[in-house]
């Protein structure tokens, strides 16, 4: 009987695999990971320029890290929001859904296959990414390593948190305005989320206001580029627990309803 | 598993589409079984429920009312689909991948492993005329060539049973004598084949039983023999004057056939009179032959036949 749930559970892992295997295949043939990573190479050889030229004071040094840093986020946030925005519309357009579901697949292993490919692709172009922009940047010898590592677990929660919206908005959102939402949210989020909060003090409403952007996942809290680059010492444990705690349960509460709604889908 | 055993089981279904005053009923309380290796077709013309009945079976669509059951468990399980191969109606295979990849995707999602993925792709491209296209991209193929591998993913964890929504969809000719013939083998190793199609030719010489649908029913659920059987018409065409046109030929009222004239006779001892009667009074017979009406003849006079006791 253990033997048997053994191997289910084995079966499930092959199977995550296999459609983790067709995303990596399709973000490997497409060009919008060539694309970002020219757009890296540019950055890289302004970098050369720089060198070349040379840094005159630590200010020029952190801005160029900080950058570097800000670029690798954001080009990996652009290749998840093109990738998991794209993934359900793509098979229910295109109708090969069908013979994916029509094999012995639960629903929701193909959601949390496509998850866990999206997200592990964002993790290494973030990684492709940051070796251009944060290796090859100009470094500062003083700042904490410990925060480093805080600040790379982070951005690895928010590309998993971002996939998962990315997924479940799709199945609610027309491509486009999916694509804006996504970008709105990881791009503009903590800008918007403190405009809300100054307003809503003065609004009737304004604890209402405040109820709904508790539920609203705020990015911006797993971006710790410029606490790094500007040499501020590591977050607390209390802090850094509290954060992935926050990564953690809003990634799960997304995708538990990003399978409960494709679930109940008619196709 | 014992031959009898139902692989396919609708019963009472009701598909609706939209919500309230909108609603719109695609299927409207069929019930039907399909049994182990049999071969049935599933006829109707465009929006029957064709597609509806089919995704529910597959567990894609959820009934309204009644229920489907594929081996036994409900329709869209995991169980249940483990034992069948699904074609959909239209399907835009990954542009990105190749050929060989796809079916590697499919079959291991059937559980199949590496080795008899790499036994089993190659000869099944040989099959389905897709030889040497393993390593081409996708969006190199034909619509034609998309069905081919359709079918190939369909087929490649040799399932027990075989659920095909328009077969033929997107084939040319040859393309719809070699699905032919891997149906007809698939048939003869006892493989259940259930699907829907607009080439009736094509059921006639696939199936054992054809059910057809109209309007969201079934209007009629026999085996192919039965139904051709009655349909039996003779024709003589033959050359006469119309002064001397036996009474045994003009009951039958015959129509002008270039110089001369042709007749439908429903019945073998009529025929056979009118052969003799036309004969004695000097009449040139140009042909005489038994006519078949092919079961598309016999779907439009049937669908035909609903249509106008409904507008009544």
């Amino acid at each position: 009987m253990n033997a048997q749930a053994g191997s289910n559970d084995l079966r499930w892992v092959r199977l995550h695999f296999i459609i983790g295997k067709g995303v990596f295949l399709e973000i490997l043939r497409r060009k919008d990971l060539y694309v970002l990573i020219i757009l890296s190479l540019l950055y890289v050889l302004g970098i050369l320029v720089i060198h070349l030229v040379g840094i005159e004071n630590p200010e020029t040094a952190n801005f160029l890290q900080n950058l570097g840093m800000s670029l690798a986020w954001f080009f990996a946030h652009i290749l998840m929001l093109l990738n998991s925005s794209r993934q359900i519309p793509d098979d229910l357009e295109n109708h090969t859904i069908y013979p994916l579901l029509a094999k012995p697949l639960k629903r929701s292993h193909y959601i949390l296959g496509k998850w866990e490919a999206v997200s592990l692709s964002g993790v290494l172009s973030l990684f492709i990414f940051l070796f251009f922009g944060w290796l090859l940047a100009p470094g500062q010898m003083g700042n904490s390593s410990l925060l480093l590592v805080q600040t790379l677990i982070l951005y690895i929660l928010s590309l998993a948190l971002f996939s998962a919206l990315g997924l479940f908005l799709s199945l609610l959102l027309p491509r486009s305005v999916n694509a804006i939402v996504l970008g709105l949210l990881v791009f503009l989020g903590g800008n918007i989320f403190d405009i809300v909060k100054i307003r809503a003090q003065n609004a009737r409403c304004g604890a209402l206001w405040n109820w709904i952007i508790c539920y609203i996942p705020d990015f911006s809290l797993f971006n710790l580029t410029t606490r790094y680059t500007d040499g501020i010492g590591p977050l607390s444990s209390m802090q850094f627990a509290g954060l992935l705690s926050y990564g953690f349960i809003m990634t799960a509460v997304v995708l538990y309803l990003a399978v409960k709604v494709f679930e109940r889908r008619r196709l | 598993m014992n031959q009898s055993e139902t692989v396919i089981e609708v019963r009472n279904l009701v598909v609706e589409y939209g919500r309230g005053a909108n609603t719109n009923q695609a299927v409207r309380n069929i019930s039907f079984q399909i049994k182990k290796g049999e071969s049935v077709g599933f006829i109707g013309a465009n929006g029957a429920g064709k597609t509806s009945t089919i995704k529910v079976i597959m567990g894609f669509l959820f009934p309204a009312k009644g229920e489907a059951l594929v081996f036994g468990d409900k329709a869209g399980s995991v169980q249940s689909r483990k034992r069948i191969g699904y074609l959909p109606e239209v399907a835009l295979y990954y542009p990105f991948m190749k050929a060989r990849e796809l079916l590697e995707l499919y079959g291991g999602l059937h559980g199949l492993n590496s080795r008899a993925l790499k036994e089993k792709i190659p000869p099944l491209l040989d099959q389905l005329g897709l030889k040497d296209k393993g390593e081409v991209l996708l969006k190199n193929f034909s619509k034609g060539m998309q069905q081919r591998l359709g079918i190939a993913q369909a087929i490649i964890a040799d399932p027990e049973a075989l659920v095909f929504d328009e077969l033929s969809s997107g084939l040319d000719p040859l393309g719809r004598y070699e699905l032919r013939h891997v149906l007809l083998d698939l048939k003869q190793k006892g493989r259940t084949i259930f699907f829907s199609s607009h080439e009736l030719t094509e059921v006639e010489s696939l199936c054992d039983r054809v059910i057809m649908i109209h309007e969201g029913r079934i209007v009629t659920e026999s085996p192919v023999a039965d139904l051709m059987k009655p349909l039996n018409l003779f024709e003589i065409i033959f050359s006469l004057d119309s002064a001397s046109m036996p009474p045994v030929v003009t009951k039958f009222n015959p129509t002008p056939e270039g110089d001369g004239y042709r007749v439908l006779i429903d019945d073998i001892a009529a025929y056979s009179e009118a052969l003799s009667a036309l004969a004695s009074a000097g009449a040139v017979i140009r042909s005489a032959s038994s006519k078949s009406r092919t079961l598309e003849e016999y779907f439009i006079e049937l669908v035909g036949e609903k249509g106008e006791k409904q507008a009544v």
